[in-house]
């Protein structure tokens, strides 16, 4: 809808820059003075100049039907939709020595091997205190079943 | 949010323009831009144009979060052959030692490339990261402050040396950095709230106050700051007497309607209601107590 109008606007624009020149030619030739601009014979038809504005119009309303949409006013709009989550996010500092290793790694076997490296250390300690152990893994389950 | 989104998604087109959300509101997600490259973008990468460049650093990124590093050598080695010499792609590399934890390698990366251009502050960034990746937190916020005094208009960094200074509940200097980043961005109304937020933990519920309320002529649709108003009155109600008491009464009663408006539009589920109706007793109660 918005292309149509403009293009419509667009070439009526031409089309009245066009008969305008003709116009002027024809003066021309018909030997009227066109600098003087006091007689209303050398002044543009008034077709031509309804025709002008008209297009005019036209084309503005068609380029802003064309071009994205309008960003709101108010200055806290840009702000409006944004989170602590995002705002948060600093990109540049990064670190990635966190959870992701272990939730998200495709390399599993990667993983299975920390994984053996940790219970094993576990192990290691827990004989030295089995007792803790016991309870320690107690609790565990409990929570396992409250989830 | 995400999820309903993602459900949308069925082609290529949708995926890129979902990345490029992404990137430009700043939302982290890696796990799931690592399910969007593999199973739309990668297939058809060469159709995004000049964009893939960019979705191939997102994406290295996002991999590197979830330590897969099968799809990040993947797309530094397309970097790699399109920008054989940039710094940016250099950068990269040193990432990638970074996230295998050889911090060595990635410091000497970052340094050579501080020879050649030493007011680079996504290198110098990056060094900074390093630091607190290694968990060398008195460095970190000691290196921090230096970068700070070349690069003031930061505000990526202000944030962090705020949030470093909070976790080691430094309240007073993490406060000095939002104010700097409220002077920087006066209309974002998530500083605003942060700050309150930061006020009200020192217990100076005045200024909080003052602060919750900007935020939300800012945006009224911050319920974080309808909470901390709620809060901060109810502090506030019961240590003062006459008619700065009454106001703040009536402060708090408008939050409390405002939070149930917001609770009503969401869900008008009865059970919803009523714990949150609870809650509200109980936040009244604990603070009459007090």
């Amino acid at each position: 809808m918005g292309k149509f109008v403009l293009t419509l606007g667009l070439i009526g624009l031409c089309h009245a820059a066009y008969s305008a020149t003709q116009h002027k030619s024809y003066m021309r030739l018909t030997e009227h003075d066109l600098d003087s601009g006091s007689s209303h014979i050398s002044s543009l038809p008034l077709d031509i100049l309804v025709q002008t504005v008209l297009c005019l119009f036209l084309s503005c309303l068609g380029v802003i039907q064309v071009a994205a949409k309008f960003k709101p006013i108010k200055i806290t709009s840009e702000w409006e939709n944004k989170t602590w989550d995002n705002v948060a996010n600093r990109t540049s500092f990064y670190s990635f020595n966190h959870r992701g290793k272990f939730l998200f790694s495709d390399v599993d076997s990667e993983n299975q091997r920390l994984l053996s490296n940790y219970v094993n250390i576990n192990r290691a300690e827990n004989i030295s205190k089995k007792e803790d152990y016991s309870s320690e893994s107690e609790n565990y389950s409990l929570d396992e079943q409250s989830n | 949010m995400s999820t309903t989104n993602l459900e949308k998604i069925k082609n290529w087109n949708d995926a890129g323009s979902q990345l490029r959300t992404w990137r430009d509101d700043n939302v982290r997600m890696s796990k799931e831009t690592l399910d969007l490259w593999s199973t739309y973008i990668a297939p058809s990468i060469n159709r995004l144009g000049d964009e893939k460049w960019l979705v191939y650093e997102q994406v290295f990124l996002a991999a590197l979060d979830c330590q897969n590093l099968t799809i990040a050598e993947d797309c530094l080695a397309a970097l790699k052959a399109q920008f054989s010499s940039s710094k940016r792609v250099k950068k990269l590399f040193a990432m990638k030692y970074e996230a295998i934890e050889d911090y060595q390698k990635a410091l000497d990366i970052y340094d050579s490339i501080l020879e050649e251009d030493e007011t680079n502050a996504h290198v110098l960034k990056r060094k900074l990261a390093c630091l607190k990746a290694q968990n060398r937190i008195n460095e970190y916020v000691k290196e921090l402050n230096e970068y700070l005094k070349l690069f003031q208009a930061d505000h990526e960094a202000w944030l962090e040396l705020c949030d470093v200074y909070l976790s080691e509940m430094d309240f007073a200097k993490a406060a000095f950095c939002l104010e700097e980043l409220i002077l920087m961005y006066p209309h974002n109304h998530v500083y605003q709230q942060r700050y309150a937020d930061i006020k009200y933990t020192q217990g100076q519920y005045d200024l909080a106050k003052t602060y919750y309320l900007y935020s939300l002529k800012l945006n009224p649709k911050n319920v974080r700051s309808l909470y901390g108003l709620l809060l901060t009155t109810a502090n506030l109600k019961s240590s003062q007497k006459s008619k700065e008491g009454a106001d703040n009464s009536k402060l708090n009663l408008w939050a409390r309607e405002e939070l149930d408006k917001k609770y009503k539009e969401v869900d008008s589920d009865r059970n919803l209601m009523n714990s949150v109706n609870d809650m509200f007793q109980y936040l009244a109660i604990g603070k009459a107590e007090k």
